[in-house]
């Protein structure tokens, strides 16, 4: 395993951005390419028509729809594979 | 000490180390960390190992809130609950060693290169390990 490119290919997929939503948009959540939460965007008024509770899962669905983003862009499937690394997993990504 | 009675201590403590390292991630898996913002109207919580459990939000907070409001707060307490999923995951895997290798850090990310000591501090470390009895050997 060549480790500077895996180090590098985590990088660049670090300073990325994805966005994921709940399947009502009530709440959108941008994720940097490490999993970390940069921001939110909150339907207020959609959210307030909600119980808690569901308003709770839509932030739960929105970040996970921004992580299955994450691991399925094309430039990290191609930053891998320039490793020879396909198939690995970076760090904060489920596999 | 003679090579095999060295060999002998590596693969004894690489036999530890191995045991220990699913059982010190299934511990990591199992605990949770905490992230609150707005006075503790929005708790984020996390495993150590990164992995959203759920989140808990005052419902009067939500009627109250305004939309800026709330989502900053949102995002102030994922920050948090990050950055205490990375102390709890550092605290825990930094305990696992091999040989005085810190090998958890190995599993967070850190290069092979990076953590290997240099020849003599392994014969060091070698030196110090209780030998083996014959009949633990299996």
């Amino acid at each position: 395993m060549n480790e500077q490119l895996l180090r590098t290919a985590a990088m660049e997929h670090a300073a990325r951005e994805f966005t994921g939503a709940d399947e009502h948009s009530v709440v959108t959540v941008t994720l940097n390419g490490a999993g970390r939460v940069r921001s939110f965007q909150v339907d207020l008024a959609a959210a307030r028509r909600l119980p808690v509770s569901v308003f709770q899962s839509c932030v739960m669905q929105a970040v996970a729809a921004a992580q299955a983003t994450a691991a399925q862009d094309p430039d990290l499937a191609a930053d891998l594979h320039g490793a020879g690394l396909e198939g690995m997993a970076l760090p904060g990504f489920p596999q | 000490m003679t090579d095999e009675n060295g060999i002998e201590r590596i693969v004894d403590s690489l036999r530890t180390a191995i045991s220990e390292i699913p059982q010190s991630i299934q511990r990591l898996t199992r605990s949770e960390v905490c992230g609150e913002a707005a006075n503790g109207a929005i708790r984020v919580f996390y495993s150590p190992l990164a992995e959203l459990n759920r989140i808990e939000i005052e419902p009067d907070f939500l009627r109250s809130s305004d939309g800026p409001r709330l989502e900053a707060d949102l995002l102030e307490a994922f920050r948090r609950a990050e950055a205490a999923a990375d102390r709890a995951r550092d605290e825990g895997l930094g305990e696992l060693t091999f040989m005085g290798i810190p090998i958890g850090r190995i599993v967070q990310g850190s290069a092979i290169a990076d953590i290997a000591p240099p020849p003599d501090r392994i014969k060091q470390v070698l030196d110090q390990q209780k030998p083996m009895k014959p009949e633990t050997l299996s």
